[in-house]
């Protein structure tokens, strides 16, 4: 009993300082690595058909990693992918079906999302490279989300300041104003 | 929208074809639902224009305002001063958000314009990322072109959207539960009266089909039916009425003729055997006990008629075979048939059992069998067929024109053309009443060429 706490506060304590270390560390990472997140994002959508929904640093045996997740709505199937950052290898594949029981796991925001992306015309790659150079910045975190019916990806960017977001529509190509207070 | 509206015009014109024809039960109804849809939609619209569109309209009244008040500042101040000023206004204005583009900078609260917005006055819906709240938010707004650079208007009136939406939801409820509430409320309405209507209609059937004592029912409400209903009757005692005192009189000569002519026909008959044995010729009084035997016998038919017509029960009757009765009928009539060198044959060997009286059965059908050698003329064909529910005559003589068709079940009535045959234009009401009493339907046809005459027992099995 008393080494389970003993477990759970050095684990508390340990996400705690990593979180706030996170930021310089993920910058420092992304300036070090061999193997660009621009040919992550190509290998990805060459080996695996679909659409990348998600993507963020994460950690692998110690050895930092791009994390990308992919669904593909024809095989109705979604990739967990982890690519080194020093080479492209990839370290760590995981697929499982979207369906449970006959069960769909998407909803309906997420099965609109992942349609309005099919059909649009939009280039993930060239945004990605646009976006690093237009802010300087380097890119840690993008997600495909929709939202009262407009779909968009949250990119997640850092630079000396600190973060910053920014949100690219879909359909149309561009960045949504963000509103300042 | 468009591709639903297609099939959905096309359903509705197609129902409306269709329900043209309709009772007048679903014209009431339509008419009632289509007013009370009206009054609903009229009563929404009111609703909505006086909230939501009076809001909408103030906001973009209030940023056509701001926006010719930017215009007219552009036009008057420098583009350091001009921007100056903008700021303070984006800053200090909480219900509409203002940027301002230029070529090298975004002021205002915004970090870029999208490229899409229209024009002012006509407003675009775009999306804004709040940061703070980390949401989407969807804002109306427009852009302006200036010297300096391009003005965006915008106001955050997601929640008066949703508002509209709502608004438009409850309202496509409300007229829902109008039509739904139109159609039953309409259907009950409708029906009540048109229950009233219809007993009136059943009880004018039952009239015409002879059942002179028919009469409508009056409710205790007194309202305008009843007075109708009362009135009707009154009507109907009276025809009723005037229907005795005519078959009374037909009635009453018959029988006060009678027991007269029955003396002069013993009398004839005296004089006959009185003729005999004094050996003077008697073709005379021959001639004239033919004749008053005519006669004699077109009294009892008729007595006999207004029996028939009055009689009701049904009591004795028991299940016939019409096979046996329409043979024994063809025997009978078949050495006046060959007299006339006709040709008369029985077609279908069904079974048809029908509830009546065996011999007035015999009598409908042989006067039938005998109209038909009686007028069809010589060389004719005549047909008696049994079917699943009665039996059909039919012959190839001249046939009843149609306007006639009706008349020729009156009592005593004759066709012109038919006026040098022997008769009394009493064969027919008799068939006529006797099929009545049966429960069955008479109708005359036409058989290209001839009449055909078809029968049909409501009582009839196999």
């Amino acid at each position: 009993m008393k080494f389970t706490k003993l477990i759970c506060a050095t684990l508390a304590l340990t996400s705690f300082a990593a979180v706030a270390d996170n930021d310089a560390l993920a910058t420092l990472a992304l300036k070090r690595a061999n193997f660009t997140l621009e040919q992550a994002i190509e290998k990805v959508s060459n080996d695996y058909p679909g659409q990348i929904i998600e993507f963020e640093l994460d950690d692998h045996k110690g050895q930092t990693s791009y994390e990308i997740e992919v669904i593909n709505l024809q095989k109705e199937e979604k990739y967990k992918l982890q690519l080194s950052t020093a080479d492209g290898s990839l370290l760590k594949e995981k697929s499982r079906s979207l369906k449970i029981f006959g069960l769909n796991r998407l909803d309906d925001d997420e099965y609109q999302a992942l349609e309005e992306l099919a059909a649009s015309e939009f280039n993930l790659k060239s945004t990605i490279a646009l976006l690093r150079e237009k802010y300087n910045a380097e890119l840690v975190e993008f997600e495909l989300e929709n939202e009262k019916g407009i779909t968009f990806y949250k990119f997640k960017l850092i630079d000396q300041l600190g973060r910053k977001r920014v949100i690219v529509d879909i359909k149309t190509g561009e960045m949504i104003p963000v509103m300042k207070h | 929208m468009l591709p639903y509206l297609k099939p959905f015009v096309a359903w509705v014109t197609e129902w409306w074809k269709n329900s043209r024809q309709a009772s007048s039960v679903w014209r009431l109804t339509r008419l009632y639902t289509s007013l009370l849809l009206l009054v609903v939609g009229i009563l929404l619209l009111l609703l909505y224009q006086l909230s939501v569109g009076q809001i909408s309209r103030n906001q973009r009244s209030q940023m056509g305002e701001l926006v010719q008040q930017q215009k007219l500042l552009a036009q008057e101040l420098n583009q350091a001063d001009f921007i100056k000023q903008f700021e303070l206004q984006a800053a200090g204005s909480r219900q509409y958000i203002l940027s301002f583009v230029t070529q090298e900078q975004v002021y205002g609260r915004l970090t870029s314009a999208p490229k899409y917005l229209r024009s002012c006055p006509s407003i675009t819906r775009f999306p804004i990322w709040l940061d703070n709240y980390d949401e989407i938010r969807l804002i109306s707004g427009c852009s302006q072109a200036l010297p300096q650079g391009l003005l965006v208007i915008a106001t955050d009136d997601e929640s008066l959207f949703d508002l509209k939406t709502q608004f438009i939801s409850a309202s496509i409820i409300a007229l829902l539960l109008a039509l739904a509430l139109g159609i039953t409320t309409g259907l009950i309405f409708s029906h009540r009266v048109l229950k009233r209507i219809n007993t009136f209609n059943s009880i004018a059937q039952r009239v015409e089909s002879g059942e002179m004592t028919a009469r409508v029912p009056v409710s205790a409400q007194g309202d305008e039916y009843d007075h109708m209903a009362l009135h009707i009757n009154t009507m109907l005692s009276r025809l009723e009425d005037s229907f005795h005192a005519i078959t009374g009189v037909t009635d009453a000569i018959a029988h006060d003729l009678r027991t007269p002519l029955g003396h002069l026909r013993q009398q004839i008959e005296q004089g006959l055997m009185d003729a005999h044995k004094s050996g003077s010729p008697t073709d005379n009084l021959t001639e004239m006990l033919v004749k008053l035997d005519a006669i004699l016998f077109t009294f009892t038919a008729m007595l006999e008629l207004t029996r028939l017509e009055q009689k009701q029960q049904t009591t004795h009757f028991a299940a016939i075979n019409l096979q046996v009765v329409i043979n024994d009928a063809v025997d009978l009539i078949r050495p006046i048939v060959e007299d006339n060198h006709q040709s008369l044959r029985i077609v279908g060997k069904q079974n048809c059992i029908v509830q009546g009286d065996a011999t007035l059965l015999f009598r409908a059908i042989y006067n039938l069998l005998e109209n038909a050698c009686k007028y069809a003329g010589q060389h004719t064909q005549i047909a008696i067929e049994i079917t699943d529910n009665g039996f059909i005559i039919s012959d190839t003589g001249p046939g009843i024109p149609d306007h006639e068709k009706d008349k020729v079940f009156q009592r005593l009535y004759r066709i012109e053309e038919s006026r040098s045959i022997a008769g009394f234009g009493i064969g027919l009401p008799l068939v006529r009443a006797i099929i009545r009493l049966h429960d069955a339907q008479i109708a005359l046809e036409n058989n290209h060429p001839g009449l055909k005459v078809v029968v049909n027992f409501n009582s009839a099995e196999q």
